[in-house]
This record gives structure tokens, sequence and C-alpha cells, in this order.
């Protein structure tokens, strides 16, 4: 074990058991996987992504690129779970990644030797012919041997959650700077939200030995957290990583709500994906350590130097039995003394600088630097270089300290540049980068705990000042202000083996070189031919340790080579967590009818129509095919009387002095001469000529209409009508207003329908009062209704609005009355096929790619009145020869059913794309007629009627010959609607 | 003659609760949109005074009198909540519809009721922000509503027809929350 006897963070009164490959462990609370792994020993964590490379962890936070787990068992996994973030909790099971058949012995390292044909870009280059086989046989085998974790194919079945929040400042990091941010900014009265991606609010004071005021980082730390968490304006948020900056003060932020947890609750989400506006915000999101490429630098064992402290000092845990070191900076002193202190025993500090000495009692080698390592799977020595010549140092940790790069990935998520410091050889933040952001501590370059804790204060009092606020008197607690003492060095060169930049996605010095060599000289290009910096790490302990090799190449400087750019997400999101609250049918809402209890309770078949959920079919007892219900529902409907909930069509009330003049502005028939008490047929176009909708308008009084839009278009048509009144007319005197959810409204059509309705009504309906296309007001029950004699189904048919509450009860009236005249319920089928034989429209016509003329409408556009459209559908190649009209198909021998979307091709034609003349747009059965009919848009359709065409659907395999005529089918002179 | 009972489109999913937060059914017994007649605002706020009490609210406000409310719905827009429009002249100078059964209208309220709505609704919901005289049009799940900010919540309006996915997402949020607020 090399868990240390006492000290740390964790609670040793709660100790865990759990597994990693199978094997049984034992942790404690406040642990990290990776640091209960490192306690018990385990250096080999995963294999690399390419060449099976066994690795171990190289950090203690979430820039990790090897310590990836798979989590869990059976269906619900998760792949790539990053050991160094995730929380131990009792009965964890993790399972390495990438290796077969285990982690110790791994068939594919084989890859490893064929290295020197895998470098960058081998694909490109090698898999080139046959074309075929990059489907059938490259890309599977690069998908199977190459790798991360795997999903299990199943559904997740876990649930995400999503919010919004909002707040005066967002402090983006919990580390000295960012919680002297947040309580500077709190204590001035700003609501405040601290999110951090860590469970535990101090960053870095965990970790290290620096005392604040006096007293451990860490106890600081915790007592500021403390102090926040007790004021009312203030939202802790700790499992928290804000993933991106967007527009308007607006921040993604992904918060882990129960990975953390044995047993997660019912009800609990997995996680939640935030999305905070800020009216400012402070990123305090500190710094990542960067590596020194050297050759062999990826074995397990070699670490960053920071991760060493993190898992001695915070998790009480010391990585090797003999660690060594090797930096460019007085970090890594710092590490040799902390473990001096715990009693560790020190092989080397090897520190590239010359003019340095040791702090403490440890051997020291300066101006070296490590060329070599050995250990095939666990890191056994180093091979160190000085003037003096080679030496090999037993030891099985090696903290590796290249100096720090502040994060400074979000101030890059809406095209800013970050600006290299010299002093500090790093990139900073540009100023400005995001509107409303600063940046504080050491995210900017500012590395000592007290510059830090002044930053934060200092923005924190900025943005109050900003907001109109007083900043509080602050009295910065004392803390260590080390300068920045470092040489840049990035990568050892001249020596063998491979250097390792990119430890996710296998890239190193070589591919760099090899990119350099082949021209993929910007880094945009570089990273695209390597791959570096293109894992879930996105690059974050490599990207600048690349663009330093490139640098060298090009002989240019690290500025002037540039970086690649950071987009969101910082750190990789579910799409579960991105998509929640639309999983299964939370996709979209649900909307329901009047009568849908009833259709339940009758066994209906239900259909989506936009959002709505309708009944398609009311199948009786015996019926095995949707075809024989429809039918009898035509059948009924022709026969006696049928009744259908038509309440999702869009219901509009037009009211005011100039209501008939907009309306003759919309729709293309003249509404203006309609007189109270009738209902017309009208279209309306687009300002493009393309017929919008069709519906009725009824006139219930002098300046007050009703219009029905079709389901689909309602909301389109109240746009169209609220941009014509707001834009192209305002000085009309017109109110309009939705009252589709008020009214539920029926169909009850059919030759006995007078004898239900009239019933019903308190009034008389009679044929002389309400003859077909009236409307009345009704009542029913002593309830206030609307008649309205129309018919979409081509027999007599009456159209009953009621108060929506009373409509389940009206629908259970009609149901019982219909089925004692011998009829009853049809569906959606059934009201499509009606108006099929009729030859009225549906959807599939009115697809807002017709004018009115193509759907054979041009008569309703008046001639005597201007409308919206007009002109535009008058243009020549939509009236000319050879333009659309819609017509009747039949068959010419039995058939059994036509093909929506089936070309039309005249008898003789080649059938190929460009040929065809049309297609066929609407079919069915008519049980009227005893065969399929159709409607079909054909080239100059109209006058061809009587002449033999083929249709043909090649994707169904069906073709037959048709005849064109005419679209109504049933009642052609509408004898049955009147009457 | 048929007797047809009415129904409410919250019939059979309401009351709900969880942790310390309720969802209840508050449908008011009229509701009625109310749009100025071109050029006529200044004569229907008088009329709205003399016949209910209320003065026209400005954008995104509820005015109150006794038992009934008035909410601005948008430009010259309003909607009368808790009284039918009782003056004679008003149709004089506003056009007026039925909504009283086009909404289904809910309380959500108690500790926690923002944390709940912020599930699904983008407004700032902080009470010195959104608080009582307010109200706004917003989106809920992908829903049009109309969220009005009353005692410890909120009042929530959705279209009827959509009452069982806005009961069905406020519900799967207060589960929720219940149980985030014992996670330490």
């Amino acid at each position: 074990m090399s868990r240390l006897t006492s000290g740390g963070q964790i609670d040793r009164t709660q100790p865990l058991r759990f597994s990693f490959d199978g094997k049984s462990l034992a942790g404690f609370k406040g642990d990290t996987l990776a640091s209960a792994l490192l306690a018990n020993d385990i250096r080999l964590v995963g294999r690399s992504f390419k060449y099976h490379r066994p690795r171990g962890i190289l950090s203690a936070g979430s820039e990790e690129p090897n310590a990836l787990m798979q989590l869990g068992l059976g269906d619900q996994t998760t792949p790539n779970v990053r050991a160094t973030t995730q929380e131990l909790y009792e009965g964890l099971i993790a399972a390495s990644q990438n290796r077969f058949p285990s982690l110790a012995f791994d068939l594919l390292s084989v890859n490893d030797l064929m290295a020197p044909f895998f470098g960058a870009g081998f694909y490109y280059k090698t898999f080139m012919w046959p074309k075929s086989f990059w489907e059938k046989v490259y890309e599977p085998f690069i998908r199977r041997a190459a790798g991360l974790g795997r999903l299990s194919g199943k559904a997740d079945r876990a649930l995400y959650d999503k919010a919004f929040a909002h707040c005066d400042l967002l402090v983006i990091g919990g580390g000295p700077a960012g919680l002297m941010a947040a309580l500077t900014g709190a204590r001035g009265g700003l609501d405040v939200i601290l999110a951090d991606e860590d469970f535990a609010f101090g960053g870095r004071l965990n970790s290290e030995t620096v005392e604040i005021a006096g007293q451990p980082g860490a106890g600081w730390a915790a007592q500021v957290a403390a102090e926040l968490a007790g004021m009312a304006n203030v939202r802790l948020m700790p499992r928290t990583t804000v993933t991106g900056a967007y527009d308007g003060g607006t921040y993604a932020a992904l918060q882990r709500v129960s990975h953390h947890l044995a047993d997660p609750a019912d009800h609990l989400p997995l996680e939640t994906f935030w999305r905070i506006a800020a009216r400012r915000t402070i990123l305090a999101g500190g710094a990542i350590e960067r590596p020194i490429a050297f050759a062999n630098n990826d074995r397990p064992g070699v670490m960053m130097a920071s991760a060493v402290r993190s898992y001695a000092n915070r998790f009480a845990v010391l990585p090797g039995q003999r660690i060594s070191l090797f930096t460019n900076n007085d970090d890594g002193h710092r590490t040799a003394l902390d473990l001096l202190r715990l009693g560790a025993d020190i092989a080397t500090v090897v520190d590239t600088r010359s003019d340095v000495v040791a702090m403490g009692d440890y051997p020291l080698i300066t101006g070296g630097q490590v060329t070599g390592t050995s250990g095939r799977l666990g890191l056994k020595s180093i091979t160190v270089s000085r003037a003096s010549g080679t030496l090999k140092v037993a030891t099985d940790c090696l903290a590796v300290s290249g100096g720090w790069n502040p994060s400074v990935h979000l101030t890059c998520h809406m095209n800013g540049r970050p600006v290299w410091r010299e002093d500090i050889a790093a990139f900073v933040p540009a100023d400005n980068a995001i509107p409303g952001m600063r940046v504080a501590g050491a995210a900017n370059g500012d590395f000592s705990t007290h510059a830090a804790l002044s930053a934060g204060a200092e923005a924190a009092a900025e943005v109050l000042g900003d907001l109109g606020k007083t900043a509080p008197a602050t009295v910065i607690p004392a803390a260590e202000d080390a300068p920045i003492r470092l040489e840049p060095f990035w990568h050892v060169t001249g020596s063998k083996g491979r250097a390792w930049l990119d430890l996710q996605n296998d890239v190193t010095t070589k591919d760099v070189a090899l990119a350099h060599r082949e021209n993929f000289r910007s880094v945009e290009h570089m990273k695209r031919y390597t791959t570096l910096g293109m894992a879930t790490d996105q690059g974050k302990t490599s990207n600048v340790g690349g663009l330093a090799v490139m640098a060298d190449l090009t002989q240019r400087s690290i500025p002037e080579t540039g970086t690649t750019t950071f987009r969101p997400p910082y750190s990789p999101v579910a799409l579960g967590a991105l998509g929640a609250h639309g999983a299964g049918k939370d996709f979209a809402p649900s909307r329901y009818l009047p009568s849908d209890a009833l259709a339940r309770e009758l066994g209906a078949h239900f259909i989506e129509m936009g959002v709505w959920y309708r009944p398609s079919l009311f199948p009786q007892p015996g019926e095995t095919h949707w075809r024989q219900t429809c039918d009898r529902e035509m059948r009924m409907v022709r026969s006696t009387v049928g009744i259908t909930d038509i309440t999702p069509f869009g219901k509009i009330d037009v009211q005011g002095a100039d209501a008939a003049v907009l309306l003759d502005l919309v729709y293309a028939n003249t509404m203006s001469s309609l007189k109270q008490g009738r209902v017309r047929y009208g279209v309306m176009l687009r300002e493009d000529g393309m017929a919008l909708d069709d519906g009725t308008c009824a006139r219930l009084g002098e300046d007050h209409f009703v219009l029905t839009t079709t389901a689909g278009a309602a909301s389109d048509v109240f746009a169209h009508l609220e941009f014509c009144t707001q834009v192209l007319r305002p000085e009309l005197d017109v109110q309009f207003f939705s009252v589709t959810d008020q009214w539920a409204q029926f169909s009850i059509a059919g030759p006995r329908s007078r004898e239900l309705v009239s019933g019903l009504c308190d009034e008389d309906i009679s044929n002389e009062r309400i003859p077909y296309m009236a409307c009345a007001e009704v009542t029913i029950g002593g309830i206030g209704c609307r008649l309205f004699r129309i018919s979409f189904s081509g027999e007599r048919s009456y159209e009953i609005a009621i108060p929506a509450r009373y409509g389940e009860a009206l629908a259970r009236e009609l149901g019982q009355r219909a089925a004692a005249l011998g009829g009853g319920w049809y569906g959606l089928e059934a009201l499509n096929a009606l108006r099929i034989e009729k030859g009225y429209l549906t959807h599939a016509e009115m697809t807002g790619q017709y004018t009115a003329d193509a759907l054979g409408i041009g008569g309703m556009v008046s001639a005597k009145k201007d409308c919206i459209g007009k002109v535009l559908s008058q243009r020549s190649a939509l009236v000319g020869p050879g333009k659309m009209e819609l017509i009747g198909l039949k068959p010419v021998s039995p058939l059994k059913q036509f093909s929506g979307g089936a070309f039309l091709f005249s008898q003789g034609a080649r059938q190929v794309l460009g040929n065809e003349e049309g297609h066929v747009t609407s079919h069915c059965h008519s049980p009227s007629l005893d065969h399929v009919i159709a409607m079909a848009f054909l080239r100059d359709g109209r006058s061809r009627l009587g002449e033999h065409i083929i249709m043909k659907d090649n994707a169904r395999g069906i073709e037959a010959v048709c005849e064109v005529c005419a679209m109504v089918h049933v009642d052609p002179d509408g004898e049955r609607l009147h009457g | 003659m048929v007797d047809l009972v009415a129904k409410s489109p919250l019939s059979g999913l309401l009351p709900r609760s969880a942790g310390q937060v309720t969802l209840t059914e508050a449908a008011p017994a009229f509701i009625s949109s109310i749009q100025a007649r071109q050029g006529k605002s200044s004569a229907l706020a008088k009329a709205l005074q003399a016949s209910h009490g209320l003065t026209l609210p400005e954008v995104g406000k509820v005015t109150a009198a006794a038992d009934h409310r008035l909410l601005w719905f948008g430009t010259d827009q309003y909607l009368l909540i808790g009284a039918t429009p009782a003056a004679p002249s008003l149709p004089e100078f506003a056009a007026l519809t039925d909504q009283g059964d086009a909404w289904a209208v809910m309380h959500l309220v108690g500790a926690g009721a923002a944390e709940v709505l912020a599930r699904y609704c983008p407004l700032d919901l902080r009470t010195e922000r959104f608080g009582i005289g307010q109200t706004a049009r917003a989106p809920l799940a992908d829903m049009p509503a109309i969220i009005t900010p009353i005692a410890q919540g909120f009042e929530i309006m959705v279209l009827q027809s959509l009452s069982r996915t806005a009961v069905h997402h406020l519900h799967q949020a207060m589960l929720s929350l219940a149980a985030q607020a014992s996670l330490i």
C-alpha cells in the first residue's frame, strides 16, 4: 500500500470497496478513482488509442489523457470516464479500456511494433485501394483496433436534466482567485454562482502545502466555501464544469449530479446541463501543468509534478516508492520538499537549468535532461544526460514539470486568440476576449497564491463597480508570493525512442516532424494531420508542446506559430445531457383532443399529426386489417352518419371595421362579399404565389369572422396574419386572436347527419334555416355553440364548435346518437380517403410548392381584386405550357395500390430522372368504386384526361399503367351536399 | 335536452406534489382576450377603469382588483381573468373573445418552485427580476406558456390541449428536485 498513515483530505472513517478489472480494492471517501488505484499500487490503468501502449495516470484533474475507464456493467455502462475526476463510491466497478484479453497482456500491442507504418496520416496513404476496401475492410479493422471505451449499444436509461440559471456574477473555478472573487462579489451584494469541476472547492489549495492567513490553504478554502454556502445570494455549484462561452453572457455548464453515488435515489438525474446567463463573469479556471517530451515518456509512473503533489498532499498517497523529478522550474523543487516532508525516498531531481541549487536535502542534477526510460508495464529507471555524461537512475515514479499553461480555453470560444507572455513562457487570455468576462489568477498567468487572491478580489471589485455596487473593504489574506522562475524547455532532442506529446491520441514529436516534412506546417494543418489535440481531452496537456515542436522545426517563435482553436465543450458532455427532457415521447409536446379519453375507451388507433394525437382508425371486433376498418368507416359516412373530432383545425377569430379588407388581402378569393351567417371556402397564397393554406371563413357578424386553417398550418397562417397587419397594413382596424383551444369541434357527416344534429340543438336547423355553407349560433343543452354546415367528405355535413370543457361530454353524446342511427366514429384514415374520393386537397398537395392553378383552384383567385401572391403566381413558368396540374388517376387493370411519391412517365418514354412528368400525391382505396384511386401532379394534366400513363416507384418496385381522370370520383355534381 | 357535463383539461392530472412544491389546478371562472381597436387604447383604458377598476397594464405587467386581473398579452392585447368583460360599451373599443376554455391554469407553489420552472423556462425567475405584478409569455419545454409570479410561486397557463404534457414535465422536475434536495 502506498497510502500514508495520516494526512490528506480523505475521510478515513469511511472506507469504501470498489473493483478494477474484476479485482476488489479498498479506498476512502474523498478519494478519486485514480487516487484509490494509486493507493492500491496500481499504476498500469489503460492502453493507448493507436499503439496499445501501456499507460498510467498522468494527472490529477480533468486534463487526464490516459486514465479513462469503463464504469459500470451491462447495458448502462459508461465509457471514457476520467479516473482522475471520478469520485470513489461504495461498489464502484471500473474496467480498463482498449485492451484484449487483459491490461497486462494486450494482443493488439503488436501495433506498437508496427509503429513505423502507423505514423501520422498512415491511413490516408495506406488504405487507398481497392476503393471498396475502405468501407468493408480497413475502416472496420481500424475501428476495432483503435479506440477507447465502448458503448453498450443499448438505450441509455439514465435520467438527465437541463436547467436555466441567472446571476449577476458567474465565477468559474473555485481556487484562491475564484473563492476570493465570489466572496467579494457576494459580500458586495451580487447574486453569485460559483462553479467548480471538483467536488471540493479550493482548486490547487487542496493539493499544495501553502498557507493562507496562517492556516493551511485547504482549510481556508473550506472556510470560505462554508461562508459562501450560508449566503442567500450565492449558489455553489461543485462538480460543475463550465463547458462553453456563448453570446450575451450565456454559458453552458455540466453538473455531475449523481455520478458519485453508490445508490442514487429514484428520479435523481445523472447530470444536469445548465445554461447560465450572467451579467458578468470571472474566469478563475487556473492553469494546467505541461509535460516535457522525452523518449518513452509515456510509461506508467511518469506523472505531472503537480499530480504527484495532489496525490501526496490531498489523498495521502505516494505514487512511487522511489520518486524522481524532471523540471525546468521551481515547482519541481516544491514537489521534492513536499515529498521529503512526507518521508518519501527521492531518487533525484533533474533540472534543465544550470544555475539552481537544491532547496532541501535531496540529490539534484542541474543542467540535466531525462533522455530515456525503462520498464514495460511500469517505470523502472530513467536515463539522465548531463554535461559530465549519462546516468541511469532506478525510480518507479518520475514527476515532470515543464511549467504551467493558463486555462485560456473558454476565452477562445468566441474567436479570441490567446496572447504569448514571454516572462512565463505561456499563452494568457486576450483582453475582453469574451464580453463581460474578466480573467483572474493562474488562468491569467498570476501563479502565486497571493497574486491569485488579489486578482480575484480585484476582478470582483471591478464587477461591483460596473454593476453600480460598492465593493466591500477587502483584506487580502497573507499568502506566499513566490516569483515564477522558469526556463522554457519543451522537449528533449537527439535521443532514441519516441517522445510523446499527445498521450491520448498517440502523437509523438516525430509525427509533428513528419507533418512539417510533408508541409502541413500551419498549426491547424498539423493538428489535423497528426490528430494532436483531437482526442477527448482536447489536447489539454499536449497542444502547447506540439506547437513548440513545430516552432522549433520552422524556426519561428511560439507566438508566430500560433495556436489552434479551442472550441466548446471544455470537457466532454454526454449527448444524453444535451438532449435532456427530449428522450422518447418527450421529444416534442403532445396535444390531445377533447375526445381523447373516449377514443381510447373505444380502442382507437392513434396517429401523430404534427404534435396532435388523433385517432386514425376505430377498429371493431373481427376487423383484422386497417383497410377493413377504413372501408367500413367510409361506407358508414356515405350511408348513415360518421363523427370525427376536428379540434386541431386552426381557428382564428378576426374582428374589426377593416376585417373584411384584411381577408380580401390574404385570401385569393373575395371574402368581403360573404353574407353574415355564411361560410366560404378560401385559399391563401404566400407572397411568392404558392398556396399557403386552405380553409373556411365564416362571417358571424358584420365585422366578425372565424377562419379555419388546416391543423398543420395553424401557426403559419397566424404568423402570416401578424406580418400582414403589423408590417404591410398597420393602419387597418383589425384584431385577431387564436381560438383553436377554446372550441372543441366535431364533424358530423352523412345522409343522417341532420337527424343527429337536429336532435341535439335547441334550435331549428332545417335546410331552409341552415343550408349548405351556412353558419349559426345554436345552443346544445343550454351551452352556446357554433354550427357550420360545411363538408370535407362530400356528404351533408355539420361542424359543431362547443366550448372545450364540454367537448368530451358532447363527444359521448354524439357517439351514442350516431350509433342509434347506425353510424359512429371515424378516424383520420377514412377522413383522408373520403377527401380523396371527392378530389378535396389534403396536406400532400398543399405543400407550399404549388400555385392555386396547379391545385385546380385557380378560378378562386379573384380577377376583381389584388391579393397577396397574385402577381407572382402568374410568373411565366407557372402559367405557360408544361406547368404542373393536379389530376386524378385510376388504374387501367386491377392494381393493389398506388404509391405516394411515385413518378409518372409517358408511355414509351425512357424511365429515367429528367423524363418524369409528375408524381402521385395522395391515394387510397375507394370502397365506393371498389378500386384504388389517386391524385397526382402531371404536366398539363388537365388537358390529358383519358391518357394512359406509367406510374413507376423504383423504391417499392411498383409499376402500373393508369388513366388520367377527373379528381372527383363520388357525386361529381355535389348533390349530396345540398338539401 | 341533453345534459353536458363540463370537464377541466386538468381533470385527473392534478394536484401533484413532491418535496415542498405543489402543482394545483387554479382554473378561473372566466378568461377573455381584449384587443384594443385601432386608435381606441385610451378609450378602452377608461372603459376598463370604469367597469372593472383596472388600469391597462404596461408591457409584461399585471394589474389587479379584488377578484380579477388584467394581464398584458401583446401590443394592445390583454387577458381579463376572473371576470367577464362587463361593460356593454367595451366592444366599441375592443375586440373580445372568450378564452375561458382555451387555457389550463396551474399554480406551482412552494420552496423551490422557481427551480422546478427553471428546468424548462429560460426566464430570469429571481424575485427581484420577476415578481408579483409581472407576467411573461415564455416557452415552457417547447410549449407556449404564460408565466405569472404569485405568492410563493408561479401561475402557469398553457393551451388546454397541452395540459398533459405540461403536467408531465413539471411533475418530473418536481420529483427530480425533491430527490436532489436530499443530496449534500
